[in-house]
């Protein structure tokens, strides 16, 4: 079956973490969001988090079996206010996974809302398992 | 919570110590983002001037039906339920996870805030899964400047 459809591929994200971090502060970092993927006999879905992303702020790409989720933060603007308390910094997104065989690309979805992004690849008919009749001879 | 000179918790004792607070955090000083991140207590961030303060909360999939805002005196008070609800996949055929990283919680959070606000007058608003709450200080509660007169 299907069991490495999906190939860690972390060492690209780890990548552009690094440069990231080597920036002067004043650049947004870059993380990798957390995500779910769950697999059934139709399709694989992705689950990630990604708080303040709008629709425009979401890049999602398939390329050569690559698929890559970008996510920009939509800046929260806080004019005469000053920083009081602060227990977590707002960063951008990007994330990456190779994809093996079986995937129909042209039927990929993706659906945002509250900041989570649902991305549905539904498996190529090829791929999808059958149920074989079984005849009494 | 930051502890100053007379050993007692405040978050905010003057205005020397927010500047003093300001600089660090442009010197690169790290919040306790790992300390804060775990399910039971989201991370907050806090913005106030002399009238009014903004609390920010990431809370992706969060219940809207399950959230739960007070304020008491100088308190906020923070409930509600994060979802991990999948979206999309089908129920017919054995379903397996891959990966597993997002959890599905419960959250209760208290944030003393640097002074009293007007409970009547606060407003929240969740946008791309962004709770951001806007609380006002009561109009008696302001502060007020002091004339010095020279004698």
């Amino acid at each position: 079956m299907l069991r490495n459809l999906l190939k860690r591929d972390d060492e690209r994200t780890a990548a552009t973490a690094t440069a990231t971090a080597a920036r002067p502060s004043t650049r947004t970092r870059t993380i990798a969001p957390p995500v779910d993927i769950v697999e059934d006999d139709r399709a694989l879905v992705l689950t990630a988090d990604l708080p303040g992303v709008s629709q425009d702020g979401i890049d999602v790409t398939l390329d050569q079996g690559v698929l890559t989720l970008r996510g920009t933060r939509a800046r929260q603007a806080h004019d005469g206010f000053q920083a009081v308390w602060r227990e977590y910094e707002p960063a951008d997104y990007e994330r990456s996974f190779t994809l093996a065989e079986g995937i129909d690309r042209d039927a990929v979805s993706a659906v945002i809302r509250n900041g989570v992004l649902t991305l549905t690849l539904p498996k190529s008919k090829a791929a999808q398992p059958r149920r074989i009749a079984v005849t009494s001879a | 919570m930051f502890i100053n000179d007379s050993g007692m918790r405040s978050l905010w004792t003057s205005l020397q110590d927010m500047e003093r607070m300001l600089h660090d955090l442009h010197r690169g000083f790290e919040p306790a983002t790992a300390a804060f991140a775990d399910a039971a207590a989201p991370a907050l961030n806090v913005w106030a001037n002399e009238d009014a303060a903004v609390v920010t909360c990431d809370l992706p999939g969060l219940d809207p039906a399950s959230l739960a805002i007070s304020v008491t005196g100088d308190t906020l008070t923070l409930r509600g339920q994060r979802r991990t609800a999948d979206e999309g996949a089908d129920a017919d055929g054995g379903r397996s996870y891959h990966r597993r990283e997002r959890a599905q919680f419960e959250f209760s959070r208290s944030l003393q805030l640097p002074f009293r606000v007007d409970g009547d007058r606060a407003e929240a608003r969740y946008e791309l899964g962004v709770l951001t709450i806007a609380l006002r200080r009561p109009e008696s509660d302001k502060a007020r400047r002091i004339t010095v007169k020279s004698a």
